[in-house]
């Protein structure tokens, strides 16, 4: 009766496991076709020479996509203002999202209101933000400098998407425009891993919003901060479009960012094998930069 | 258990293999179906009038059709035609969107010779020319040329000019009038934001200089550092410092920004290409359907302004010149030539755009900038009936044919491309030497 149900028990466990694999299958499937296949595929690409178009007139050329790539004035352009981009619109936003957070945390009259306010231009197509800020950016009728003339501040008008100095900002502008929202709502779930009697006693002891923020919120939310700045830097690393919308990379090569990079490249000059160079020192850089993130969250935390 | 599994191994079997569904010549109604792929030439709703009209006359042959814009419009054709694939008729400009689907194109130079005979002969030559050897891979729908200016014909009386300029003491001199008349209009706007405009900047300054120099670079003859393109860039670079073109103008898009500030009145003149003639209709002439002629983006300085245009005078001296050929071609998917029945009803539809209804459509369509290309036609003249629009018909369509110094774009569009970034960059003021090095390097 024993050995007979222990049996059972064993082919019942064996069935699971089958069970749980086959039920794991459509994805491996789905991942196999669809991303590693095309991961290996980019990778065998960035050592030829290929337009595109006939698989058989692809020309192997070992390394030269590569060392095209690090001699390129304009990939390191691309790579200088990709760090700036991600540096600036990771901190701001998170500090923004979480300041935003932190003030729609009591439920008030009209909070429900603004966190729908402040989500909505992350639920809004990047071309509808790109139109907008073109038309805050216009150098003879747009809204700011039309504004800045009128309040007598005329020295301070710009051609904002066509001065080499300052188009990459209006991009870092329209991004955190775009982006804080989403920021908020991941700081507005981070916030309710606090108990509000933590915020209660900390008011009792007479701690104000900044100190509360830096000796409560702020330590109790490392696995959020990680979340954002994980998800910041990978989206920094391949953000496109506002980029191709605003300034297509210019004035000159000023705003080029490895994505632009990658798109002139691929579909404008038919360098599909230099075009996959590209990608792959991003997929590298992505993931370099979300482990080492990863690895100094959970130190942080263990410590 | 078992049962679930086996279901959902049979569902994720049909969705991997549903969908690839390929279609047959005939569609559901055994009507003969063809597929046409274009970016804006034709429209969307240039589309619901060809349609009608081209199933009226070949009712046992289905016309569709998919409009994206140009940039889409590029990667599903590099992604169709790379399996094998693609649509059986597409709209191409010669050029890079011509020379890099070349091997995927039928030639119709004996196919659909009945038709290409009824064309102005320059004009196939001209496509034979761009298709490369004896062949004809596309069928010109019709010929545009770069750059004119574009005016207020009104605001010009208003302030007293009754000549366009020629040179560029006269273009200073209505600039002067013009910001002393309207201080608060642009005298002129050029959108400098958009590539595929500066590229045919640095040509049409390049071949001011001498003619036909960037077909030259382009095929080796001459270095695209070479003292004349100096030259070309130091005359641009002399407009920025006279005030003719601001800086500004690398924040504003030609279609976006520029075009709509001139319409709307907020500027007097324009710089765009001979394709925005429909401009110089007024809104009153509308078409059959009720759609004006005058395609006046961004709106309207009034009903009643006139718009004229004149071409960009030569600022090395001597007579203006414009960058051209065939503007926009149709060209038929080499697959073709494996189904007779859809070739057939391709060679009709191809007859139907350039000798029937559908080039008296297209080419006197709202908006439309297209010089026709069929023997003994003109532009429909009757609704430009004021002097300086009328004029400036003349002005595009007599520089077109007889000031053509090249054509517009180069072999290489990674060369073309960093035509543009030339020109950008010699108006924010970099030194052109070196901006011409990193070009001839990028040629290399």
């Amino acid at each position: 009766m024993f050995k007979s149900s222990s049996g059972s028990l064993s082919r019942m466990k064996t069935q699971e496991t089958i069970s749980g694999y086959l039920f794991l299958l459509p994805l491996l499937i789905m991942m196999g076709t669809f991303v590693f296949y095309g991961l290996f595929y980019v990778i065998r690409l960035s050592f030829y020479r290929w337009d595109g178009f006939m698989p058989e007139t692809m020309v192997f050329r070992g390394l030269k996509n590569y060392l095209q790539l690090f001699t390129d004035p304009v990939a390191l352009t691309a790579m200088i203002n990709v760090l700036i981009f991600m540096v600036v619109t990771v901190t701001v936003q998170m500090f923004l999202g979480l300041i935003i957070a932190l003030l729609l945390r009591p439920k008030l009259q009209g909070s429900r209101f603004f966190k729908a306010l402040f989500y909505i231009p992350v639920a809004l197509s990047t071309a509808v933000i790109a139109r907008t800020f073109m038309g805050l950016y216009e150098p003879y009728f747009g809204v700011l400098n039309t504004t800045l003339r009128a309040i007598g501040l005329e020295s301070l008008t710009r051609t904002w998407l066509g001065d080499p100095n300052t188009a990459l900002w209006c991009i870092i502008a329209a991004n955190i425009f775009q982006w804080t929202g989403a920021q908020m709502v991941f700081y507005i779930a981070g916030l309710t891993t606090i108990s509000d009697g933590v915020f209660e006693a900390a008011q009792i002891d007479g701690a104000g919003f900044w100190s509360t923020m830096g000796r409560i919120v702020w330590p109790s939310l490392w696995s959020t901060h990680t979340t954002v700045i994980v998800l910041g830097m990978v989206g920094a690393i391949k953000t496109f479009d506002i980029v191709w919308l605003l300034t297509q990379g210019g004035p000159g090569n000023a705003t080029q960012f490895p994505a632009t990079m990658l798109y002139q490249a691929v579909a404008q000059n038919s360098q599909a094998g230099y075009g996959a160079a590209i990608s792959v020192v991003m997929i590298f850089f992505s993931v370099v930069l979300a482990v080492m993130q990863i690895q100094f969250n959970k130190r942080k935390q263990e410590g | 258990m078992k049962k679930s599994i086996t279901l959902l191994m049979a569902l994720l079997v049909l969705i991997l293999t549903g969908c690839g569904k390929q279609e047959s010549s005939a569609g559901p109604d055994g009507k003969v179906v063809l597929n046409w792929w274009t970016w804006s030439v034709p429209t969307v709703e240039d589309f619901v009038v060809l349609k009608e009209g081209f199933e009226a006359k070949y009712p046992n042959i289905e016309l569709r059709s998919d409009v994206s814009q140009m940039d889409d419009y590029k990667q599903k054709l590099q992604v169709e035609f790379s399996s094998g694939a693609g649509p059986e008729i597409l709209s191409v400009q010669p050029g890079t969107l011509l020379n890099q689907y070349k091997p995927f194109l039928l030639d119709i130079s004996e196919s659909a010779a009945d038709t290409l005979d009824k064309l102005v002969p320059a004009v196939v030559e001209d496509a034979k020319f761009r298709s490369g050897g004896d062949q004809i891979l596309m069928a010109p729908l019709g010929s545009a040329s770069t750059m004119f200016i574009y005016y207020n014909a009104t605001y010009f009386e208003q302030a007293g000019i009754t000549e366009v300029p020629a040179d560029l003491e006269s273009l200073l001199d209505v600039i002067a009038r013009l910001e002393a008349e309207f201080p608060d209009k642009l005298p002129l706007t050029i959108g400098l934001k958009d590539g595929w405009f500066n590229g045919d900047v640095f040509a049409l300054f390049a071949n001011m200089v001498e003619k036909g120099i960037t077909e030259k670079a382009d095929n080796g003859e001459v270095k695209w550092n070479d003292p004349r393109f100096v030259e070309a860039m130091e005359l641009l670079r002399n407009l920025v410092d006279l005030g003719v073109i601001e800086k500004e103008a690398l924040g504003v898009a030609v279609y976006e920004d520029s075009i709509g500030m001139w319409a709307d009145g907020k500027a007097v003149m324009h710089v765009n290409g001979g394709w925005a003639i429909g401009m110089l209709s007024k809104p009153e002439n509308v078409n059959e359907s009720g759609q004006p002629y005058a395609d006046r983006r961004g709106g309207r300085a009034t009903d009643d302004d006139v718009f004229g245009a004149f071409p960009v005078p030569n600022f090395a001296g001597g007579e203006p010149v414009v960058l051209g050929g065939i503007d926009v071609g149709i060209a038929l998917n080499k697959n073709l030539a494996k189904d007779p029945a859809k070739l057939d009803a391709a060679l009709k539809l191809l007859d139907y755009m350039l000798v029937g209804e559908g080039r008296d459509y297209e080419t006197g369509r709202p908006g439309a900038g297209l010089i026709p290309t069929l023997q003994g036609v003109s532009l429909d003249k009757s609704i430009y009936q004021d002097k300086a629009s009328s004029d400036g018909v003349d002005a595009i369509v007599e520089t077109t044919n007889n000031n053509m110094a090249g054509p517009r774009g180069v072999t290489s569009p990674a060369v073309f491309n960093q035509m543009g970034v030339v020109v950008q960059n010699v108006v924010a003021g970099n030194d052109i030497k070196a901006e011409l090095d990193a070009l001839q390097r990028i040629a290399e």
